[in-house]
């Protein structure tokens, strides 16, 4: 079910990317009223943090995370940056599920007065997992996406507030003592397309199935956070 | 030479004669595509031709470069796909048969850039390469069956891959677009079967899809 929100929500803000897109070109010939914080060249440094956390069946509460990015305007309104955090997703006594997403974004802002900067944008990028003090800890990357949206209210000089919204959707890592997952014995995808390939061989007399295995294999990482960032 | 292959001669001889299109930097475009997907190499030993469909959102950021984001939906049905199986369900100790329904999904989150190397009035031809996160799910179900059975579940995974292709448009009216494209994807695996061999488990496929562009309508 997670992997079917994740899907329609993407196809809802596409849409509404799509739909952010086009308005420059009708506007073609029409006054620039772009401030300059939008305007191509300009560059946000930003920290943030907040809250993050995993949902799905038998997950830890959401903890802390911190993060920090860079965004450059390559055309008016539109950026492109990189972020980097550190997300402590749950804990349970002391073990720990954590998330550091390298990430890359393309964002399309807008203004609604002279104190409100919303924005809205799709990412993609590699997702550090790790559980710690597990007994049984794992570790390593995997690929993940997300949507991000959020708003900036300039506070002082050259600095502005916001609040940064991200959900990601990434594979769950497998079964752990302390931290649910898929059993870690199964065929996974990779062991399925090379199962299926198997079976086509001539002479093949076994066949393989799933049985019940409707567990999730994916799962949506939320992040809430302040951000603080400095144009330049 | 026949009068068919004359008109098309001649067609494009006036095309060539047609001004270059004077397209500016920062346009913007948004092009849907409909179309099939025709798996490649190993993963047309175990998936049938099947749909697709995709939104790009680009920008010129040079005059001949468009630069953007896509969204592609993918589907292909398993070749295990409506086959008959009979097997000992765990479950209950009988003898029972099912129907197989089985499908891949691909779903594409990416990046593209578009190279148009020749544009001459209406018409624009163009070379596409893109990069991006794939999820791949492969979903396994039971269509009938003899009996009671748990035979079904999910498997998915994201992976990184990349796209190339190319592509033609025409402006048909004001700054309306339609076109064809050809994308070739690729997404790397290797995957351990049932009996413990070891295979490499690449999905790749060639999509290929009718467009339909909206951008700037003035020249």
């Amino acid at each position: 079910m997670n992997a079917q929100r994740m899907r329609w929500a993407t196809i809802l803000i596409a849409a509404a990317l799509a739909a952010a897109a086009v308005a420059p070109a009708f506007a073609a010939g029409s006054t620039d009223t772009t401030p300059s914080l939008l305007k191509r060249g300009s560059q946000w440094m930003s920290g943030r943090v907040g809250y993050a956390k995993a949902t799905g069946d038998y997950v830890a509460d959401g903890m802390m995370g911190v993060g920090f990015g860079y965004r450059r305007f390559v055309l008016n309104n539109w950026s492109v940056g990189g972020f980097m955090q550190y997300d402590v997703l749950g804990r349970y006594d002391r073990a720990s599920d954590i998330a550091v997403p390298i990430t890359l974004e393309v964002v399309r802002h807008t203004h609604w007065g002279k104190s409100f900067y919303p924005y809205l944008g799709l990412g993609a990028g590699a997702y550090y997992r790790k559980y710690s003090r597990t007994g049984a800890d794992l570790s390593g990357f995997t690929p993940g996406r997300y949507l991000t949206f959020g708003a900036h209210t300039p506070v002082q000089g050259r600095g502005m507030l916001g609040l940064d919204v991200r959900m990601a959707s990434v594979d769950k890592p497998n079964w752990n003592p302390t931290f649910a997952g898929p059993d870690p014995g199964r065929l996974d995808l990779d062991d399925w397309l090379a199962e299926l390939q198997r079976e086509q061989t001539p002479g093949n007399l076994y066949t393989a199935f799933m049985y019940d295995d409707n567990l999730s294999k994916s799962q949506t990482i939320w992040s809430v956070k302040i951000d603080y960032t400095i144009v330049y | 030479m026949s009068k068919r292959w004359g008109v098309v001669a001649g067609a494009l001889l006036l095309l060539c004669a047609a001004p270059v299109a004077a397209f500016a930097v920062a346009e913007s475009m948004v092009t849907l595509t409909l179309g099939s997907g025709t798996p490649n190499g190993s993963f047309a030993e175990i998936a049938s031709s099947g749909a697709m469909a995709g939104l790009n959102v680009g920008y010129r950021a040079i005059r001949r470069l468009e630069v953007g984001a896509t969204i592609g939906y993918f589907s292909y049905a398993s070749v295990r796909n409506g086959q008959q199986f009979s097997y000992i369900e765990p479950s209950t100790g009988n003898l029972t048969t099912i129907t197989m329904s089985e499908h891949f999904s691909v779903t594409e989150l990416g990046v593209y850039g578009r190279l148009y190397q020749f544009e001459r009035g209406r018409l624009g031809a163009y070379l596409q390469a893109g990069a991006g996160a794939y999820n791949v799910r492969f979903g396994q179900d039971v269509s009938a069956s003899t009996g009671a059975t748990l035979v079904g579940g999910n498997e998915q995974q994201n992976k990184f891959g990349f796209s190339g292709g190319m592509g033609a448009r025409f402006r048909v009216s004001g700054g309306t677009y339609l076109g064809l494209e050809a994308v070739y994807h690729q997404i790397l695996g290797k995957g351990r079967d049932a009996l413990g061999s070891e295979r490499n488990t690449p999905v790749s496929f060639t999509s290929i899809g009718a467009t339909l562009g909206f951008g700037p309508s003035t020249k």
